[in-house]
This record gives structure tokens, sequence and C-alpha cells, in this order.
């Protein structure tokens, strides 16, 4: 075979002797999250120099999740973010214990020069009923610091 | 205690503290149930800005009719594939979006950065923006954008509005 481009030789490549990435089975469901509940921050900067998780202030949101048998809960959260000084990450925390899924995500990627929208969807796949608190934490991952900036947190939960 | 937990500690404490602030305003919370959608996806072309203040988004509008007897919320979601290019590096040129209700009321937060303005290509940003309480009856959802001064230019591109209100 002749390939037109290297590109397209290195895929080719690769899709013969890369190793086969084993990935666990995927989390799926169903669910009717209704109601919201949501915080919407003051716009200031919420820096973090912190390179373990803290909780994010004006992030937090009690709720009370309806129905007779667990069922998800989704976090929208949204921030204005700027990585500028640091990479830094983020995670959504069930009472203070329960990650949502997935576990964090990398908000920003080093090469800020300023902030920058940025919104992720995390899943509580089976929250049982009653109340409940959602709260998102951040931390850096290399540099000096990172600012979340205005954010928005947006639970959508069982009526 | 471990040294390392300690650190963590500290850390965590610091955080929390430059988090807190001196002068934060209080968050606005609330809840409701935005369970109804209408929607605008645009072209797949480019949106160009080369005003410097805010104006009109085109394919970013959404009218609808919140329901219900009494105010509540909306949540407006916006998607694009921007690209926003300082044209004296090192000085970025951020692309600033927000959100109007009936061309009056700006959502929460009142503007958001969709490029930081030393992009080197299109990517995808997102945000959900808030507004606390909109009473029942007809009303408009507006995006707007505008460039910075230091370019005067940036792209917004193809983008989705996305408006939950009451039904």
């Amino acid at each position: 075979m002749i390939f037109a481009k290297p590109a397209m030789a290195a895929v080719a490549l690769c899709a013969t002797v890369c190793p086969i990435a084993s990935h666990a089975d995927p989390v799926v469901g169903n669910c009717s999250p209704a109601r919201v509940k949501y915080v919407a921050s003051d716009a200031l900067a919420f820096k973090t120099i912190s390179s373990s998780y803290v909780d994010l202030a004006q992030a937090r949101v009690g709720f009370r999740q309806g129905g007779n048998t667990p069922s998800c809960v989704l976090v929208r959260f949204s921030a204005n973010a700027n990585g500028d000084q640091s990479n830094f990450a983020i995670r959504a925390l069930l009472d203070g214990a329960e990650m949502a899924l997935p576990n964090e995500v990398v908000l920003t990627d080093g090469a800020d020069k300023g902030p920058a929208a940025r919104r992720f969807t995390f899943v509580l796949p089976s929250v049982s009923p009653g109340s409940h608190t959602v709260a998102i934490q951040y931390r850096r991952l290399n540099g000096t610091d990172g600012r979340m900036n205005a954010h928005n947190t947006i639970v959508w939960f069982a009526r | 205690m471990s040294c390392s937990n300690a650190t963590a500690l500290a850390g965590a404490m610091i955080g929390t503290l430059l988090a807190a602030g001196t002068a934060l305003a209080a968050p606005t919370t609330g809840s409701c149930s935005p369970t109804k959608v209408k929607f605008i996806a645009s072209d797949a072309t480019f949106f160009q800005v080369t005003s410097t203040s805010f104006v009109n988004v085109p394919q970013g509008v959404v009218n609808f009719t919140q329901g219900g007897t009494s105010p509540s919320c909306v949540i407006v979601g916006v998607s694009a594939d921007p690209t926003g290019v300082a044209s004296s590096p090192p000085t970025p040129a951020p692309l600033t979006v927000r959100v109007m209700l009936d061309g009056t009321t700006a959502a929460l937060p009142n503007e958001v950065d969709f490029s930081d303005g030393a992009d080197t290509g299109n990517q995808v940003r997102s945000f959900d923006f808030i507004f606390p309480s909109v009473a029942p009856g007809d009303h408009s959802i507006r995006v707007q954008f505008k460039a910075s001064p230091a370019s005067g230019f940036a792209d917004l591109n193809r983008h989705n509005v996305i408006v939950n209100y009451a039904p």
C-alpha cells in the first residue's frame, strides 16, 4: 500500500502495533431530573493556591432528592476560568464524600492568557431520596495559582 | 498528623481563605423547574465581530413563553466554537459574550469571555447563564458579543443557544 501522507502511514502503523486500551465499562442510566437548584457566584477572582482540593466558595448547593428510589443527579458547572498561572482541576462532591463522574476534570490547559468559558456536566448516577449537598472543589496542578472567576453551579435532581 | 496531611490542610486553609476573600458579594441562589426547551442552532460558518461594544450575535435569538403563575428561573446554555487572536502578541484580545433578556436584563454572570484572546485556532467554549426571576409571559433571549480593543476582531463561529424555561 502506498500512503499519500505520512499521517496516514502513522495511523495505519499505530492501528497495527499500538496496544489496545482496555476501558472499564461505562456507567449508564436514565432518569428524570426535573427540578433545579443553583448558585450564581459573585464576579470576583476566586483564586486558589492549594494543590489539594479545597471548597470553591459560592459553589455549594443543598437540595432534596425526590422520588421513592435512588436516581440520578446532574451537576452543570460553568466558569470563566483563568489558568494563566497554573492548570487547575475541579471535582463535584456529594455530601462531602461521594465524587461525581468523572472524579475530576482539568479545567485549563496551561496555555491560557486570560479567562475563558468552560462548562462541564458531572453525573451522580444514584442518589437516594432525601436531603443532600453538592459542592464544587478545585486545586492547582502545577504553577502558582488558579482563578475560577464568575461561576454558576446548577443541580438537576428528581422532583 | 502526617506532614503531607498538615501541608494539605494548610494549603486547604490558605486556599479557602483566598477563595473567601474579603469582599465577596452574596451569591444568587434559587430553585425552579425549567423543563421546557427552545433552542437555535446556527449555520456552521463564521460569525465575526469587529465592534468593541456589545452587538447582537446573528442567529442568536430565542423567543419563548415562560409558564407558571409566578416568576421563576431561566437557564441559557451557550455553546460555540470561537477563536480570538491577539494582533499584537502577547497582549491578549478576548472575545466577550453576554446574554440579554428582553434587551434590558443581563444574565448572571453579566459577561463571560468565550476566548482568552490568544487562540491558535477554534476551540469549544460553553457556559450556562442564569436569569433568577423571569415573569410568566412572552420573552426574548438574545446573545451579544464584542471584540477586544487589542485586536478589534474575533469570531464566535458556529453556536447553539438552548433555553430552559418553565412549562
